[in-house]
């Protein structure tokens, strides 16, 4: 066997009291794709941190191609060899895709366009990324903003690419395109470190799974050598066998299964329509028409799916029906409330019983550095909750806050903490607690499992099926099409700017929709 | 490890440190012991009863002004205005005078305080209502305004409010009941400063206890968010500009009513600007105002008992405020990093 392109060997990490990675053991070989599974806070974006210099270790040593290394800030771990794509990614919209390559790299003097778009467009090319090195950042999705952030971590020499979370945005047919990259990448010898959530992204392009466990390694396996039901059953409880892991993984076979062995959802009597979209036309920030022809009725007690690749008008219409923006055409009507006559706005809508969970958590959902307890205030400042006259009934709110930390389970030193220094999952819970507080008649909820570990999705969902059941309309937006068919009664699709649906998902099957997806 | 444990701290220590070697090589070059005039400015300012008192009368508009500004810091709205709303408040206030002269005592004064905040008010509207409608950034909108005022006021006292002889650029004294009575016998300072106190009692309850003063801190963290959980964004400017200008307005009358008793140009020179540092030192908290307005008002008198017996000029206070207010930001741009890494 060849030198490990990167090889941990005792690594520890810790945060006050709080051990976030205890001991741990890992090498990855020259084209090898390892998964680095595990629920939120089990560590892994601590060794993420660790391997691109961002935090240093305790204890433990990091070994590159053999010789033993530190690596006190990202710039030494690029140099090192190791490129990253984080979740969030850094690029500046108003750049084209060019101009980005030549952020924090450029010398001084003056910047030579023409060779810097061939320099882009070779390596796409050789990469096998289709990208348009003239197109502005903000144009792109997604999926392509993600590209961008993969070539950019691919023009200096690599051997180790860590790619985290890199499918919980994607559609399936991106997320197929990333995994052609990924398996061009391993036969030039480059070795990839995924994060991921997702099990069937293990199991289908990684050779190996590493899965942690509250800060330990609990299983590093050939991914032949697992099951999906013991990837689970380590991820939640450390060992296999787990009972409370089998009927888990059991309610989340959709994740795992083939089309066809997905439950078909039981008919639920819809009551009465509670908000109406009529002949919608929804631009985006830069001016364009993301989609048209928008017409449906969500009616209390059913949960209407959005499906569609991202981009395609689902954030533009939440924002509309959240009442923070207006439509270019057509109008919508909730209650008393119609976006054609004035008095439609946000505080409104919410006291009318209006929830939202945003898709954008880090820039609408949550202030970061104000404590859990005004977190949850947030979406009730203009309700009657903590209102007592003019004053806020902050007591009542951090009482509500410590009951949300022990429903949801999250995980925090209490109602004080800044909400920002929760991992991403619990910022998550928090926010889904708030918008279910007080019993919404109406709930926007856009990808609120994105991210999440299972034991967490299938918590969201249940909160999103009990909404549902106690006569609450549920719009959810969702590019998992497994959740959508764990959830959903109704689905319509977003395509190439023009709507599909609503449908009933018994009269539709996934082939359908992935067509109507595709604009088909 | 120790390297990365606050850089923060250490980069306030190193501003501060590097201010105070800048100043006393400043004083140093002014032909004096640094030592020597610095101790002299602090035991002035803060250690002699003559000195203390005129700590107290400085430090009363510096509260006032500074609690208006750190409301609207907290916003993440940047009120410069509030030498203007000062000026315009105790004009709106002197111009009302002649109505409320005849009223019974305490009535009179009180109208003459309210006429003064809704003074101050109307000119921090018109900064806030320029950004909610138009965008306008409320940096150069206040700033302007301040010109604007001085040029009013220049105007009024030449015109309008001036004393009926007519020879100096003045209004005419305040009627006896709308002064602000002398509260230490033997000093200047008046009644003013109860005002202040309450001032920061008010201000304390609406940023810790009220929603519209958690709106303030919700929109100043995150605008976005703020919007999304239901605020108006431009009611937010709005009333936080309105009611920075109010208390700058207050800050105005009472140096009117409890120390100058006349309107006349120049009588709050450069306290608005002031009163930014006042509030940064405070960490825009309401109950440490009082606190940092008492020192920076020691810092001034302190300045000028110096500048009378050294060379050393009284601008030397504007250095000493401007080291900490960049020790203030350098400290804040680096925990920002911090938190960020």
């Amino acid at each position: 066997m060849t030198a490990a392109v990167l090889a941990l060997s005792g690594l520890a990490k810790s945060y006050g009291a709080v051990r976030a990675v205890a001991g741990l053991d890992l090498a990855l070989h020259p084209g090898e794709v390892v998964a680095l599974v595990g629920e939120n806070g089990a560590g892994k974006s601590t060794v993420v941190n660790m391997i691109t210099g961002m935090t240093q270790p305790d204890a433990g040593t990091i070994r590159i191609k053999g010789a033993a290394v530190t690596l006190p800030n990202p710039r030494a771990a690029q140099g090192r060899g190791i490129g990253v794509v984080h979740q969030h990614y850094a690029l500046v919209d108003s750049f084209t895709v060019a101009e980005t390559f030549a952020l924090g790299a450029a010398g001084p003097g003056r910047l030579d366009r023409a060779s810097l778009r061939a320099r882009v467009a070779a390596l796409a090319a050789e990469v096998g990324i289709a990208i348009d090195p003239d197109a502005r950042i903000g144009s792109l999705d997604v999926a392509g903003q993600q590209r961008v952030e993969i070539l950019r971590a691919l023009s200096r020499p690599v051997d180790l690419l860590v790619l985290d979370e890199p499918t919980a945005v994607l559609t399936q047919e991106d997320a197929d395109r990333l995994f052609a990259v990924i398996a061009r990448l391993r036969t030039k010898g480059v070795a990839v470190l995924l994060i991921t959530h997702k099990l069937a992204d293990v199991f289908r392009i990684c050779d190996r799974a590493a899965v942690m466990h509250a800060g330990h390694l609990v299983a590093d396996r050939p991914v032949a050598a697992f099951t999906p039901e013991a990837v689970v059953s380590l991820m939640i409880a450390g060992q296999e066998g787990s009972d409370a892991a089998a009927e888990m993984a059991g309610r989340l076979s959709a994740d795992f299964a083939t089309d066809d062995a997905a439950p078909v959802p039981e008919d639920h009597a819809a009551g009465p329509v509670l908000l109406t979209a009529e002949g919608l036309r929804l631009r985006r920030a830069n001016g364009s028409v993301a989609v048209e022809g928008v017409g449906f009725d969500l009616r209390a007690g059913e949960i209407l799916a959005l499906a569609g690749v991202e981009g395609n008008g689902q954030a533009e219409l939440i924002q509309c029906l959240a009442g923070l923006a207006l439509p270019d055409a057509g109008h919508v009507a909730f209650g008393a409330f119609d976006s054609r006559r004035p008095g439609l706005d946000a505080a409104a809508l919410r006291r009318a019983g209006l929830a939202h969970v945003p898709d954008d958590r880090r820039h609408q959902g949550i202030a970061e550095g104000l404590s859990l307890t005004e977190n949850l205030i947030l979406s009730h400042l203009s309700g009657p909750r903590y209102a007592r006259g003019p004053l806020l009934d902050r007591g009542h709110a951090r009482a509500d806050t410590a009951a949300a930390i022990a429903d949801y389970a999250i995980r925090t030193t209490g109602p004080d903490q800044p909400i920002g220094r929760l991992s991403g999952g619990n910022q998550q819970k928090l926010v889904l607690a708030r918008e279910l507080l007080g019993e919404p008649r109406l709930l926007l909820a856009a990808h609120p499992s994105r991210g999440l570990d299972i034991r967490t999705i299938a918590a969201v969902q249940d909160h999103l099926r009990a909404a549902r059941d106690r006569g609450a309309g549920v719009l959810l937006v969702s590019a998992d099409l497994g959740e959508i068919w764990r959830l959903a009664d109704r689905v319509m699709v977003f395509a190439a700017g023009h709507m599909r649906g609503p449908v009933r998902l018994a009269d539709v099957t996934r082939a359908e929709l992935g067509g109507w997806m595709a604009g088909h | 490890m120790t390297r990365t444990r606050d850089p923060a701290f250490a980069a306030a220590v190193a501003v501060l440190v590097l201010g105070a070697a800048a100043l006393a090589g400043l004083i140093a070059l002014a032909g004096e012991n640094p030592v020597a005039v610095l101790a002299a400015l602090v035991r002035y300012g803060f250690f002699t009863a003559n000195g203390l008192a005129d700590t107290t009368v400085r430090a009363i508009p510096f509260c006032l002004i500074g609690l208006g500004v750190a409301l609207a810091f907290r916003a993440g709205v940047f009120n410069i205005g509030a030498d203007g709303q000062l000026t315009l408040g105790a004009v709106a206030a002197v111009a009302c005078a002649p109505l409320l002269a005849g009223l019974p005592w305490p009535l009179g004064l009180a109208g003459l305080l309210v006429a003064g905040m809704a003074g101050g008010a109307l000119w921090g509207l018109v900064a806030g209502v320029l950004k909610a409608r138009f965008g306008a950034n409320e940096i150069i909108a206040t700033i302007m305004l301040n010109y604007i005022a001085v040029q009013l006021l220049s105007w009024l006292v030449r015109g309008p409010l001036q004393e009926p002889t007519g020879i100096f650029p003045r209004s005419a004294k305040l009627a006896a009941d709308l002064t602000l009575p002398v509260l230490v016998p033997g000093t200047r300072v008046s009644a003013g400063l109860l005002v202040a106190l309450a001032a920061v009692a008010v201000v304390w309850a609406l940023v810790a206890r009220s929603r519209w003063g958690f709106a303030l801190t919700l929109t100043g963290a995150n605008p976005e968010a703020a919007r999304y959980g239901g605020l108006r964004p431009g009611w937010v400017v709005i009333s936080v500009m309105g009611a920075g200008g109010a208390l700058a307005g207050l800050a105005g009358i009472v140096e009117i009513a409890g120390l100058h008793g006349r309107l006349q140009e120049g009588f709050a020179p450069g306290f608005g600007i002031t009163a930014i540092a006042v509030a940064l030192l405070a960490r825009l908290s309401p109950l440490w105002v009082p606190v940092s307005a008492f020192g920076f008002a020691g810092l001034y008198v302190g300045s000028a008992t110096v500048a009378r017996t050294t060379a050393v000029p009284f601008p030397l206070v504007h250095v000493i405020e401007a080291a900490i207010i960049l020790a203030f930001l350098a400290a804040a741009v680096l925990r920002r990093r911090a938190g960020q890494g």
